[in-house]
């Protein structure tokens, strides 16, 4: 009966965190699928694809899209792409590895204002910027903020593959690069669907940079669906807002969805 | 040679990495922008610093970073303690269904629910109020992720002696669990404080008054008036966190932790 109340108690008060979790994240989150089939949150009246439809037509939409598809991506893959070249640079030196780790990690933790401060000077964000200047600064703050922390993640899993499958591989004239692009990678699927998933998560949340490099108007290339999703928010067409999150959220189940079948599922297989 | 090699290319990596927070302090202290305009005619001055210390706007916007990133922590830790261990003493089916809604609500960005989050805070009366920001970053999902994952990592031989000894589940997390997990904690606890320190679009949505705001907009706003001072003070907004972060960095690297 002891046992039975205690853990009632415990149950109890991890509930009570959950519902406001619920109250500040789910519950908003089942709202903005409401209103995204809204003609206006301040209106219960149903147009049930009128804003998607709106948003498809629109120029800005599309272009934020079109930008979220491919800068986005070629972010997310390029920094996925460096922690992979940097993960056996750190393996082949155990020593100074923990030392290494610190630093990579350094850019993650150091405040997003502080790191912009440097790229806004640098690449002079706030003047009048070619587009491909304006790519350029977001990829490169990008990759250099989440690289190392990727990297860090590739490097514990490769710690953990055992010296017998390299050893093999060594035995069968295999040379470094080979057998780690062919035995060590492939043996770690799950750590490289993490590494991938991270990059996933801090691309979306990628406003934050941009807002800071580029203020609230981005030039052409730079310009992403989160840029036009805050510009309809201070034009207060909430449904266009919200049919966005919809849409974005759909791009984002997808590219998890495509992360798991291909790596995470893989590790249980090995 | 190749072991020389590979020590070389690693320094240059890290070299990399930490050129730009190095070139940023660097410049801070140094008059004329030489981030925009390089080095050369450039003098040697604290002016920048004196007169980020000297601002009352800039200070004011310090503390307010300062107040929501410890309210929030102060609330988030306990918040998420109870809920992580909650989610281990619950089995089955709804451990896995609150489990994937946190992870869901982690993996979507802040745009995701932007327009509920703005009307709810207007239905409660808390819009332009620092709490609203305080409250949303107290419940984020993350903490209660991580910690439950180190309550999972406890081996569960010792719960089980200690679940011999007493039928207190308080008794067996306050002297079992929590002298083992408190080294993940405090890494949580800076992931937590980082969070909150780094915050932006939140502020900008609930926080419309510029007084409000924390420092981690302002400091962008300042570059308008004065790029020697918000370089200065971009140095300063930094090294809280950076303090914080290097001692904990021996956890964040230790054989024990995922790294």
């Amino acid at each position: 009966m002891k046992i039975k109340t205690s853990r009632l108690i415990s149950v109890l008060s991890g509930a009570l965190a959950y519902l406001a979790f619920c109250v500040f994240y789910l519950i908003p989150l089942v709202f903005t699928f409401v209103y995204a089939f809204l003609k206006s949150p301040f209106q219960m009246e149903f147009h049930v694809f009128d804003n998607f439809s709106y948003l498809i037509g629109n120029r800005y939409f599309r272009l934020g899209f079109q930008n979220l598809l491919v800068l986005g991506l070629s972010m997310a893959l390029l920094s996925f792409l460096c922690s992979i070249l940097i993960a056996p640079v750190l393996s082949a030196n155990p020593r100074l590895a923990g030392l290494a780790i610190i630093i990579l990690i350094l850019p993650v933790v150091i405040p997003s204002v502080s790191a912009s401060a440097v790229w806004k000077n640098v690449f002079e964000t706030r003047s009048i910027l070619e587009s491909g200047k304006a790519r350029l600064a977001l990829l490169s703050l990008f990759v250099w903020k989440y690289a190392g922390l990727g990297s860090a993640v590739l490097f514990s899993g490769l710690k953990r593959i055992p010296e017998s499958l390299t050893d093999a591989a060594k035995i069968d004239g295999a040379k470094s690069i080979r057998t780690y692009f062919s035995i060590r990678l492939p043996a770690i699927p799950g750590e490289m669907g993490a590494v991938i998933g991270l990059n996933i998560v801090f691309m979306l949340r990628l406003y934050k940079e941009s807002y800071l490099l580029f203020g609230a108007y981005p030039s052409g290339k730079a310009y992403m669906l989160q840029n036009y999703m805050n510009h309809q928010y201070t034009n207060m067409s909430f449904q266009y807002v919200a049919a966005s999150a919809v849409i974005l959220i759909a791009f984002a189940v997808v590219l998890y969805a495509i992360v798991y079948f291909l790596l995470i599922k893989r590790r249980g297989a090995l | 040679m190749k072991r020389k090699f590979s020590i070389i290319v690693l320094f240059l990596i890290m070299a990399v990495f930490l050129a730009p927070f190095l070139l940023l302090l660097f410049a801070s202290f140094f008059d004329g922008n030489p981030l925009k305009n390089g080095f050369e005619d450039v003098s040697f001055t604290l002016s920048q610093y004196v007169s980020a210390f000297q601002d009352p706007l800039l200070m004011e916007k310090f503390l307010n970073s300062v107040k929501i990133s410890l309210y929030s922590l102060f609330i988030q830790m306990p918040a998420s303690i109870m809920l992580g261990y909650a989610l281990t003493v619950i089995n089955g089916r709804w451990a896995f269904f609150i489990k994937g809604t946190l992870i869901v609500a982690l993996l979507l960005p802040f745009e995701s629910i932007m327009v509920p989050v703005f009307k709810m805070s207007k239905w409660a009366h808390l819009y332009d109020k620092q709490i609203s920001v305080v409250l949303l970053q107290a419940f984020s999902p993350m903490a209660a992720i991580f910690i439950s994952l180190l309550i999972t990592s406890v081996d569960s031989d010792l719960v089980k002696a200690a679940s011999l000894d007493t039928n207190s589940s308080f008794l067996i997390f306050t002297k079992i669990i929590l002298p083992l997990i408190l080294p993940g904690l405090s890494v949580c606890a800076l992931i937590c404080f980082l969070e909150s320190w780094n915050l932006t679009e939140p502020a900008l949505i609930l926080l419309p008054d510029e007084h409000l705001r924390p420092a981690s907009i302002a400091i962008n706003d300042l570059s308008e008036r004065s790029e020697n001072a918000s370089i200065a003070a971009s140095v300063l907004y930094s090294l809280p966190v950076i303090f914080l972060y290097l001692p904990l960095s021996k956890v964040i690297i230790r054989k024990e932790s995922i790294f």
